[in-house]
């Protein structure tokens, strides 16, 4: 890796490139991947087999169906067989990057998992963008007034993000959008007229729809983010450096946004990372919740339809969103703390 | 300043390209369909000429062209193949509203209709059925639909690597061999095709009813190179799913919607000559569940509701200033029942499914009539289903017409009948509970699915009405699949509380798999080789003399005599039947709701939206 010619080419994207040290860190953290990966598939394909009857067994519920119907589509889902010569199957055909197609749907499994990963991570997305825009400045006007009516509202309303449980605060919501009739009662967008509707009025359907879900996930993570930030910066504020700029002259604003804050934000980075890794399963819940097309209802159906191949994808996707955003973590905060060496 | 930039822009991008990822899914506007059309132009643009052969449909009002029907459906279709659709959610989109059939079953008056086939004759030994197609009929993309459809799709039907539960219904007992034996199909002319029986079957032209045939233009080829398990899929493009009912599909958005537009060459007209359907499009909005289905028909989002009983009150409260009408259907086709384990086999590990000490319970005829004589029916509809119901004494639901009986044993509620007819049975009490005679205390357990609140509820008042008797019961809540398992399987319970739906059209015939002593579903004990008891094999023969005529008042003679033996044996207890209830929005037209499936919209080609 960059250890060719010594041309001003070479030299320049040598620099580019990180140290020899963070190739070896993101190198080891790749490598442990495949082994979780297992790890992970085995203990999924083992709590699916576990779970009484499988996917035709539903089918049952027809009594028209007969049994040799059922069996016929056992062995065309591959159904037949024990557990280790199934999971073996099914390894054999993930290595090759073969995930199968879904039983309930007859279609390739990342074909359905990307249909729905754009919503997701438009709602996600969202309230990834909200949550840290609020909790920020939030959390630093809360630190500067502190002990003033600003923080003890500010604190307030974090306390109350905080304790009132995710799924009983959307049903509230739910409620608020049946009984006022303002926000639309769950979905993405308005289903029957989307067809007339021009660019700009669709933006504005799906913002609409957006509206509740996103407060119901934001509020929770603007407590949690806007809390920390305003540990952090108080505890910035009573250090020396600030003393310092204070002494010389500097106004509130200067001293507050161009010292203190920066070095105050430092540890949420780290916090920003993980929040990337939640971006496609944090919001399971209020999907289901506001019937909200995307990951979790998919996944949802698939574990009760079990439907093995897709449970098995999502799982893994998921399991690989969340060792990436780690990883993303990590080396933001080496590349912004250069106290912290990473692969040392 | 770099870094908080950066920082903040990462999510800035995310945003705004997710944005755009997002909004810019959805179709372009067409010029024809969707609200922009005024609603009630003349003639919206049908194609060709109107069928020589089409079908006048006379009943309802003469319509207006334009609009929407919106209804919620719990639940994404799975496939958009009408062969292979083996569940409710694909079923309802595509057997009705996009593929039809030779025949249908009026979902209202209860009686055959022709559909494709403008007739069929039988032959007086009724092993030959000749069916004749509608002339001039054709498939949405122009094609003409004939026999070689039929011809073809009962080929697919017949390939094993289709697998499809419609080919069941053919089957004619089996042969030397025990192959199952079917129907021979027979080409006549473009128009004509015929089926040759090894045995009668007096239901015969409606198993035909449930061919949803396929365009052999289309899917001949696919079908020849092994593939046609996955042809017509949910993501298939649209244009591809040629149809032959009222409307073809135009969208599927799993999760979102399913979007129907016009066939704009269907063969059906009303009672002036005008050609259906009236609406321009059918909106199917796909929700997680029922409770969801509610709220979206309560704001206003949809046309029609098949309502749960929880839904009724908070409907009904509001009807008057709404906009809509609730309609009550009468006692629904669903049947709830209560069985008792009468498995008298040894398991494959040695013991007995049943131990002998409950055998001898459950084996008894008067302790099951004494068990229903003590359950409390009307207690269960005031409490389970808020007073919507009744209880129910016969095989089918009384919502079946054609096949109700009242000639029946019935069991109201009665206690002391209850202990006369254990005391005679040799079962004694002694201090509040009840002991057969070797001296054992009555005790077992009573499953259902635990993801069924009403039937867990039924389950709680009937637990009250035994612990009355003296006998203690146990609720043991179940998954679905594990409850299907015991029942058809391992047959490890004691007692099950469960329902059947109904079969269109609801007919004894139907009911093979449940009554014959043979039959997978004789829950009691299913898949005998030979009748264990001398009452079973009266069921058998009687079943099986009904399904032998034709003459439809023998077949009701018959089939009183099968009822009055099921319910003097009472092996399976009939509990209750739910009230059945719909809603509709004002201004559709035509809205005639029915008990049986698609509840809301069977006569979807007739309805139509009411001008303002």
């Amino acid at each position: 890796m960059g250890t060719s010619g010594t041309s001003p080419l070479g030299a320049r994207l040598r620099g580019l490139l990180p140290s020899r040290a963070f190739g070896l860190f993101i190198a080891r953290r790749l490598l442990a991947v495949p082994p979780l990966l297992v790890a992970v598939s085995f203990i999924t394909f083992a709590l699916l087999h576990a779970a009484p009857g499988d996917y035709v067994t539903r089918l049952a519920e027809d009594p028209n169906i007969s049994e040799e119907v059922l069996d016929q589509l056992r062995r065309a889902y591959g159904l037949d067989g024990g557990f280790f010569e199934r999971y073996g199957r099914w390894l054999l055909h993930a290595v090759q990057g073969d995930f199968g197609y879904s039983f309930s749907k007859e279609i390739g499994v990342f074909t359905l998992i990307g249909e729905r990963m754009g919503n997701t991570l438009l709602l996600s997305g969202t309230t990834l963008f909200v949550a840290w825009g609020l909790a920020l400045p939030l959390g630093v006007v809360a630190a500067v007034r502190q002990g003033t009516w600003v923080d003890r509202l500010v604190s307030f309303i974090s306390f109350l993000g905080l304790s009132v449980p995710r799924v009983f605060f959307a049903l509230l919501m739910l409620m608020f959008a049946v009984t006022t009739d303002w926000f639309p009662s769950g979905g993405i967008r308005d289903q029957v007229n989307w067809d007339t509707f021009t660019p700009w009025q669709r933006f504005v359907d799906v913002a609409h729809h957006l509206v509740l879900p996103v407060v119901v996930l934001a509020t929770t993570e603007v407590a949690h983010y806007m809390r920390q930030m305003r540990a952090e910066m108080l505890e910035t504020l009573g250090k020396d450096f600030v003393r310092t700029a204070r002494a010389k002259g500097l106004n509130t604003h200067q001293v507050v946004w161009k010292h203190a804050f920066w070095n105050a934000v430092n540890p949420l980075v780290t916090l920003f990372g993980y929040s990337i890794s939640s971006l496609f399963t944090g919001s399971f819940l209020v999907e289901i919740v506001f019937s909200w097309p995307g990951m979790a209802r998919l996944t949802v159906d698939a574990v009760f339809a079990q439907d093995e191949p897709l449970v098995m994808a999502s799982v893994m996707m998921a399991t690989l969103m969340l060792v990436f955003g780690n990883l993303i973590a990590d080396l933001l905060l080496g590349r912004i703390d250069p106290r912290i060496g990473v692969g040392k | 300043m770099l870094k908080l930039l950066g920082f903040l822009g990462l999510g800035l991008l995310a945003g705004l390209g997710l944005w755009a990822c997002s909004c810019g899914g959805g179709d372009a506007p067409t010029g024809k369909a969707g609200v922009a059309t005024p609603i009630g132009i003349p003639k919206p643009g049908f194609e060709d000429e109107v069928p020589k052969g089409a079908l006048k449909v006379e009943d309802g009002e003469i319509g207006r062209y334009g609009g929407a029907l919106v209804y919620a459906q719990p639940g994404d279709p799975k496939t958009l193949n009408p062969v292979i659709a083996n569940d409710s959610a694909s079923n309802d989109i595509l057997h009705g509203p996009v593929f039809a059939s030779c025949l249908g079953f009026h979902r209202v008056k209860q009686v055959d209709e022709m559909q494709l086939c403008e007739k069929y004759e039988k032959s007086p030994e009724g092993l030959t059925y000749t069916f004749t197609l509608r002339e001039g009929l054709t498939w949405s993309d122009g094609a003409p639909l004939t026999a070689d459809d039929f011809e073809f799709t009962w080929a697919v039907m017949q390939d094993p690597a289709v697998p499809n539960s419609a080919k069941d219904l053919f089957k004619q007992g089996v042969d030397e061999a025990g192959v199952p034996r079917f129907p021979r199909f027979e080409k006549v002319d473009a128009r004509t095709f015929r089926f040759q029986l090894v045995q009668r079957d007096v239901l015969f032209h409606q198993n035909v009813g449930s061919i949803y045939v396929v365009p052999k233009h289309k899917w001949e080829a696919v079908w020849k190179a092994g593939q046609f398990a996955q042809a017509m899929k949910v993501n298939t493009p649209p244009a591809e799913i040629v149809s032959s009912g009222p409307f073809r599909v135009k969208e599927v958005k799993s999760d979102e919607r399913v979007v129907l537009e016009r066939n704009t060459r269907f063969w059906k007209i009303d009672a002036q000559g005008n050609r259906l359907p009236y609406l321009d499009r059918v909106v199917i909005l796909i929700v997680p569940d029922f409770n969801a289905s509610f709220l979206k028909f309560r704001e206003g989002e949809t046309d029609v509701l098949e309502v749960r009983p929880e839904h009724v009150d908070p409907l009904e409260r509001k009807a008057a200033a709404g906009d809509y009408v609730v309609v009550d259907l009468g006692p629904s086709f669903n049947t709830n029942w209560f069985i008792f384990n009468l498995d008298q086999r040894m398991s494959k590990e040695g013991p007995p499914y049943v131990s002998p000490m409950k055998q001898k319970w459950f084996q008894n005829k008067n302790f099951r009539k004494a068990v229903s004589h003590a359950l409390d029916r009307e207690g269960i509809v005031k409490t389970v289903m808020a007073g919507r119901g009744q209880p129910l004494w016969t095989f089918h639901s009384p919502a079946v017409k054609a096949w109700h009986t009242e000639k029946v044993v019935k069991y109201p509620y009665d206690l002391d009948k209850s202990r006369a007819l254990l005391t005679e049975a040799g079962f004694a009490f002694k201090e509040g509970k009840l002991f057969d005679a070797e001296g054992n205390h009555v005790e077992f357990s009573m499953s259902t699915n635990a993801e069924n609140a009403t039937r867990i509820g039924m389950l709680n008042v009937i637990k009250d009405d035994l612990a009355k008797l003296g006998i203690t019961a146990h609720i043991r809540p179940v998954p679905f699949n594990d409850l299907i398992t015991s029942m058809r399987s391992t047959r490890d319970f004691d007692a099950i509380l469960l329902g059947w739906g109904t079969a269109v059209p609801p007919d004894p015939a139907q009911s093979k798999n449940v009554i014959l002593s043979s039959g997978d579903n004789h829950a009691w004990f299913p898949q005998q080789t030979a009748p264990a008891t001398e009452w079973e094999k009266q069921m058998d023969a009687l079943l099986y003399a009904n399904v032998g005529t034709d003459d439809m008042a023998e077949r009701k003679r018959i089939w009183e005599e099968l009822q009055y033996i099921f319910s003097d044996e009472q092996p399976q207890i009939q509990l209750v039947v739910q009230t059945f209830y719909a809603a509709g929005r004002k201004k559709l037209g035509n809205f005639n709701p029915s008990g049986l499936r698609p509840t809301t919209h069977w006569n979807v080609e007739s309805l139509f939206k009411k001008g303002q």
